[in-house]
């Protein structure tokens, strides 16, 4: 496979796997490009892997883990934005279907987790990897996985928790 | 699946929609990869000579590599390629850098403050999340990534070395993080790189941003205030993006209308040592339209 064959086919799926990785847009746009320059530069060492593929994901997720680079200020804007815009959204599209926002909610929600128990979710229910195969993605021990699962979904319920109680106190 | 398990991939599913513009994000990793093999075609000119002697004191840290390696993949049943960790092919600072199980010893524990002043030394100093993995493997580590950049990070603010230099691409990431860290300190987003790079005939946002942090830190002020920019205004950027693209494909066009064939571009690029067979593609092409002759025969 060549990487002009492999852009072609399998870019698209890439950059949707990174935008739910990373929930931002534009932390994707700069991680795939990241990565894609890397990749275009070794290609020939990528092509010799069983999955050239499951190789550049897996540079993807390391790049995500690994990305310093203005990530938090980004993310707390970002954040702070979707919030505001989940609001407006609310206020003004209240016939929309319940599970859209829903959707939306724990998008945002989401986004309030560290990177790794982010990863960890994505990689177990968006890929549907088993655990085992997360911690030799992620370099860690299963018994990790799980448990970076399990605090992702509790900091989860309990950011779901804080703001239900926050808008049952704005409407008493 | 579980309530959780099926709320959690609907939340996935519906935002997929926000994924970035293919053809976007393409033409600017591939102007990106141009600068990474210029960089190492100079990193390498620059650093044959010591590379010689840091391939021979390399090899005493070879069994070492090679038997984590093995240790760590046998037996393993899963079929995600996992890409080899890059061992560094850089010189070895100091005899007494060389990893010994003794001399590493497990990482002492570090309060959150000390673990991120210890990562942000690791940083600074170059060196990137490969080179963790390298060092994790050579002081047969099975801690996370993290905890081996904090070692490692404690261990440069001690005043210690590490067995290896930094990667090409570390350096020149940890110059570009001050770059960048001055720009979105200083306020600028990427719509205000997009703008600047418009301003400064720039094709790369990217680039703009380095350029442009630069400057920050010299105590010059940017033709833009921070935040000015309305969102996601990319038009221009990609037809910059759209005219480098399309000189590569006219170039490529020329190589294969002058009856050169992909098994050709892989022998060229073997003569030439590129290991990206489109950019010999470019390469040849261009050498084609300027009426040069190529070292091969179509």
């Amino acid at each position: 496979v060549t990487f002009e064959q492999f852009t072609s086919t399998r870019l698209p799926g890439l950059l949707r796997y990174a935008v739910v990785l990373t929930g931002d847009r534009e932390l994707a746009q700069d991680v795939v490009q990241e990565v894609l320059a890397r990749a275009q530069v070794k290609w020939r060492q990528i092509d010799r892997a069983d999955s050239p593929d499951a190789y550049v994901r897996r540079m993807v997720v390391n790049e995500y883990l690994s990305w310093r680079r203005s990530w938090a200020v980004r993310n707390v804007r970002a954040v702070g934005e979707r919030l505001d815009a989940i609001g407006d959204a609310r206020a003004s599209q209240r016939d929309h279907a319940q599970s859209v926002v829903d959707a939306d909610d724990l998008w945002a929600r989401l986004a309030t987790l560290p990177r790794k128990q982010r990863a960890v979710l994505v990689l177990r229910y968006y890929e549907q990897l088993d655990d085992v195969a997360i911690a030799d993605l992620l370099d860690c021990a299963p018994a990790t996985v799980r448990s970076n699962a399990s605090k992702a979904l509790k900091n989860l319920r309990l950011t779901s928790e804080q703001q239900t109680r926050v808008h049952e106190k704005e409407l008493t | 699946m579980n309530q959780d398990a099926y709320q959690l991939r609907e939340a996935f599913v519906a935002h997929e929609y926000l994924a970035p513009d293919a053809a976007e994000v393409l033409a600017v990793a591939r102007v990106r990869a141009r600068r990474y093999r210029r960089r190492r075609r100079a990193a390498q000119g620059a650093g044959g000579a010591v590379l010689g002697a840091g391939l021979v004191a390399g090899t005493v840290a070879a069994p070492g590599w090679l038997n984590a390696t093995s240790n760590r993949h046998s037996g393993s049943s899963l079929s995600l390629a996992a890409p080899a960790p890059q061992p560094t092919p850089t010189p070895l600072t100091t005899p007494s850098a060389l990893a010994s199980p003794a001399a590493v010893a497990s990482p002492s524990p570090l309060t959150s403050a000390q673990q991120d002043q210890a990562i942000s030394a690791y940083f600074a100093a170059g060196y990137d999340y490969n080179d963790a993995l390298a060092l994790a493997q050579l002081w047969h580590m099975s801690a996370d990534p993290s905890t081996i950049k904090a070692e490692a990070g404690r261990r440069l603010l001690a005043g210690q070395t590490l067995p290896f230099k930094p990667s090409a691409a570390g350096v020149a990431s940890a110059a570009e993080d001050a770059d960048l860290n001055a720009y979105f300190a200083a306020g600028y987003t990427y719509e205000d790189a997009v703008g600047l790079a418009q301003l400064w005939n720039i094709s790369d946002p990217y680039q703009a941003k380095i350029d442009a942090g630069g400057k920050l830190l010299a105590g010059a002020t940017l033709p833009l205030k921070p935040g000015s920019q309305p969102t996601a205004p990319t038009v221009a950027t990609s037809d910059s993006d759209s005219a480098a693209a399309s000189a590569d494909d006219g170039a490529v066009a020329a190589f294969f209308k002058s009856g050169y064939t992909y098994d050709d571009a892989v022998t060229l690029g073997k003569i030439w040592k590129i290991d990206d067979t489109y950019q010999v593609k470019i390469d040849a092409g261009q050498k084609l339209m300027a009426g040069q002759t190529l070292p091969i025969k179509p």
